[in-house]
């Protein structure tokens, strides 16, 4: 009984230091901020979401594979628009284009660039950019220890700080678990050709569309992955669902990964 | 020109004098009768010295609190803790190297792990500007003896038993060598390879904006140096707010008990005397001192400060960053300074737009909260991810306007399925001469995965002086 009640008090305990954002929920000071959703330019998604992404917190963007390198970086660029001030992207490599980052809402004079090398250094600099930035963006090249997430994630918390981390291809080995409020993969997907725009012989670019996954939403009770497809709208920052993929379980995704795989290699 | 004896002789000429074959103890009758037009002065000692004197000074503010003389003609530079601001050992080396020439001034320069190997490589190595990274002894094995700082005397001694480079002379057995030629020999050797200590007599700063503490016995403890920090800054802040001023470089020197001194620079992005961010960018560097057998002063000054007026220096103050509302600009100085410290100069950028249509010419990267608010073009179709330099595929594509409708990339055979452009841009011939006639045109291609790339081909399909038709990725889009 003595055993039961002190593990009740510590789960009681850790539920309050990480929760530390939802007791702020009612009536602080900075409620507002904490309360604050991201919304994914798109009602379906939002309504989804429970109205949108919480903003205080941790969320991990993963690549579905190699093609998807260039969207992850324009989903962050997305949410990261959203939060007003200045944003600290913390990277090891120097391939952004800043002229690409340039969004509706916001321009790449916001976007502060820090470059790290190596894990330590990224890790340390996202934690300086806490409390003197209310975003902050960082690039590791695999996936982040357990204790290292949630370093993060009670520091976005905390101060209320929307912290997101852009993995890059190959973007999951393990797919350990972490700390992270979300976690997101992007996957492109063929576009419907516009003929209207089909200016140099060939068809014209139609509207972007990507496989959006959510694979994991802390607090949420959500069972197994969650999938849309996607179009990215015309002149604005948000999405249009096309098609849900909801009911589709990890197993299927992995054994779709894996047989993608063998066909591109081969 | 200096009088020897009844001789008049070069003691110094320039390159252009060296060039014409003049050398140091020619007499002034034969350099007259080969050059009559040569300019010669006499030699002022006092002069040259008072010059380097100046130069020092100059070099104590501007690279490190660390200079020692090392007469008659050179500089020592502790580079240790103030390099990370310059970019590294090799940048700063350049740009000293750049700073005297641009006075005049010829000066050869080596960075190395002893003054004596530094000395030695800066004199007697090749020409032109050295970082040694590996073994000392390996980088003076072929340098002459006299290199290491010996007299004339004990060179000429060595020099008759046929030890004429280090490396022979490192090959010596030593006792024998020190009974013979006297100590002062494997001394200096020794320390050239760093196996004794050399304590420099580093020059004194002369600096109005300076405090001392002194400690009552050595320590060596984190906690105590930590202390050092939070007693000696508000003491320099106090200091600042009567002059009116706030830092811009900020030195903390530590005296070690074997005489020698131990020191950090750090850097602040705008003015500042808050006594909370200065501590905070010293202690983050102060974990880079080797207190060695114990420190037993420190000192804090400030070789560099901006006017910095009352309202500035408040806490609290709130305004547009970049033109961006909603910063605190206080906060935000300070995150660029500490990430600055601990990252190294040039790490901490933001972009600015440049007008050039050429992509990989179109943002530059400045240091941190020099972005102005520039305004970025919008909504126009670019990657976010650039490819620097771009890389060649090979494509197959109908001349001279359509898009590749396949193309292979790092071996890999993507087909188009739709594709937007051409894009025309122009070379900039006003910027490089190559560029008068060049062309290129883009496409933002899609492949069959849904996978977009943006491709350009160089030349406009037509006139072969526009470019070679050769393609290129040189981005991924979304």
């Amino acid at each position: 009984m003595l055993h039961d009640e002190r593990l009740r008090w510590l789960r009681g305990r850790v539920a309050a230091i990480e929760g530390g954002g939802e007791g702020g929920h009612e009536g602080g000071h900075e409620g507002g901020r904490r309360a604050r959703r991201l919304s994914l330019g798109c009602a379906a998604l939002d309504a989804a979401l429970d109205g949108g992404l919480e903003a205080g917190a941790l969320h991990e963007i993963y690549p579905a594979d190699a093609r998807a390198h260039a969207a992850t970086l324009w989903f962050a660029a997305m949410l990261a628009a959203q939060i007003p001030g200045p944003i600290l992207w913390c990277t090891g490599h120097r391939d952004m284009f800043p002229p690409g980052q340039s969004l509706p809402g916001m321009g790449a004079e916001r976007i502060i660039y820090a470059h790290t090398s190596g894990l330590a250094a990224l890790l340390s600099s996202m934690e300086e950019g806490l409390g003197a930035v209310g975003c902050i963006v960082g690039e590791p090249g695999r996936d982040l220890p357990m204790a290292a997430t949630r370093r993060l994630q009670l520091g976005a918390v905390r101060q209320a700080a929307l912290v997101l981390l852009v993995y890059r291809p190959p973007g999951r080995e393990a797919f350990g678990p972490t700390a992270a409020s979300s976690r997101w993969q992007l996957g492109v997907m063929p576009s419907v050709p516009s003929e209207a725009r089909a200016l140099s012989g060939s068809a014209g670019l139609g509207r972007r569309r990507l496989r959006l996954d959510l694979l994991r939403l802390r607090g949420s009770g959500m069972v197994g992955p969650q999938g849309w497809m996607v179009e990215m709208g015309n002149g604005t920052a948000g999405f249009a669902v096309v098609a849900d993929l909801a009911d589709r379980s990890v197993a299927a995704i992995a054994g779709q990964e894996r047989g993608g795989e063998r066909r591109h290699a081969g | 020109m200096a009088r020897r004896g009844n001789r008049r002789e070069v003691v110094a000429a320039n390159a252009e004098a060296r060039a014409m074959g003049v050398c140091d103890g020619d007499t002034l009758s034969h350099v007259r009768a080969r050059f009559p037009a040569m300019v010669v002065g006499d030699a002022d000692p006092a002069e040259d010295a008072a010059g380097l004197l100046r130069i020092l000074r100059a070099a104590q503010r501007r690279y490190s609190p660390l200079v020692a003389l090392d007469p008659p003609d050179g500089l020592w530079i502790e580079v240790t803790g103030a390099s990370h601001l310059w970019g590294g050992e090799a940048a700063m080396l350049a740009a000293m190297a750049g700073w005297l020439e641009k006075r005049g001034i010829a000066a050869r320069a080596a960075v190395a792990g002893t003054a004596g190997a530094a000395h030695a490589l800066a004199r007697y190595g090749q020409a032109g500007l050295h970082v040694l990274q590996g073994d000392t002894g390996d980088a003076l094995r072929l340098l002459p003896a006299e290199a290491l700082r010996l007299t004339a005397g004990e060179a000429a001694a060595l020099q008759q038993i046929g030890l004429s480079t280090i490396g022979e002379l490192m090959r010596a057995p030593r006792g024998a060598l020190g009974r013979r030629y006297g100590l002062s020999v494997l001394r200096r050797l020794s320390q050239a390879l760093g196996e004794i200590a050399e304590p420099l007599a580093w020059q004194p700063i002369i600096e109005p904006l300076s405090v001392r503490l002194g400690f009552l016995e050595p320590t060596a403890s984190p906690d105590a140096l930590h202390g050092a920090i939070a007693r000696l800054v508000p003491l320099l802040c106090e200091r600042l707010a009567f002059a009116g001023r706030g830092v811009r470089r900020l030195d903390l020197l530590f005296e070690r008990v074997d005489g020698s001194v131990a020191a950090v620079r750090a850097g602040s992005s705008r003015p500042s005397r808050d006594a909370a961010h200065l501590s905070g960018l010293l202690t983050l560097l102060v974990e880079r001192i080797d207190p060695g057998f114990g420190v037993e002063g420190a000192r804090l000054c400030c070789p560099l400060s901006a006017p910095l007026g009352p309202e500035q220096a408040a806490a609290g103050w709130r305004g547009p960053v970049n033109g961006v509302e909603g910063a605190d600009p206080a906060r935000i100085a300070g995150l660029i300074d500490r990430l600055t410290a601990r990252l190294g100069d040039g790490a901490v950028w933001q972009a600015v737009p440049l007008a050039s249509d050429l992509p990989e010419r179109s943002f530059a990267r400045v240091p941190a909260l020099e972005g102005a608010g520039a305004g970025w073009p919008q909504r126009l179709a670019r990657p976010t991810r650039l490819l620097d330099p771009p890389e060649p595929v090979q494509a197959i594509a109908m001349l001279p306007d359509r898009a590749p409708a396949v193309f292979v990339w790092r071996g890999r055979r993507h087909r188009v399925r739709a594709a937007d452009g051409p894009e025309r841009v122009y070379g900039e011939w006003w910027k490089a001469a190559g560029e008068a006639a060049e062309v290129r045109d883009y496409f933002i291609v899609e492949d069959e995965e849904g996978q977009r790339f943006w491709l350009f081909r160089t030349g406009d399909g037509e006139n072969g002086d526009t470019g070679g038709m050769e393609w290129k990725i040189q981005g991924l889009c979304v």
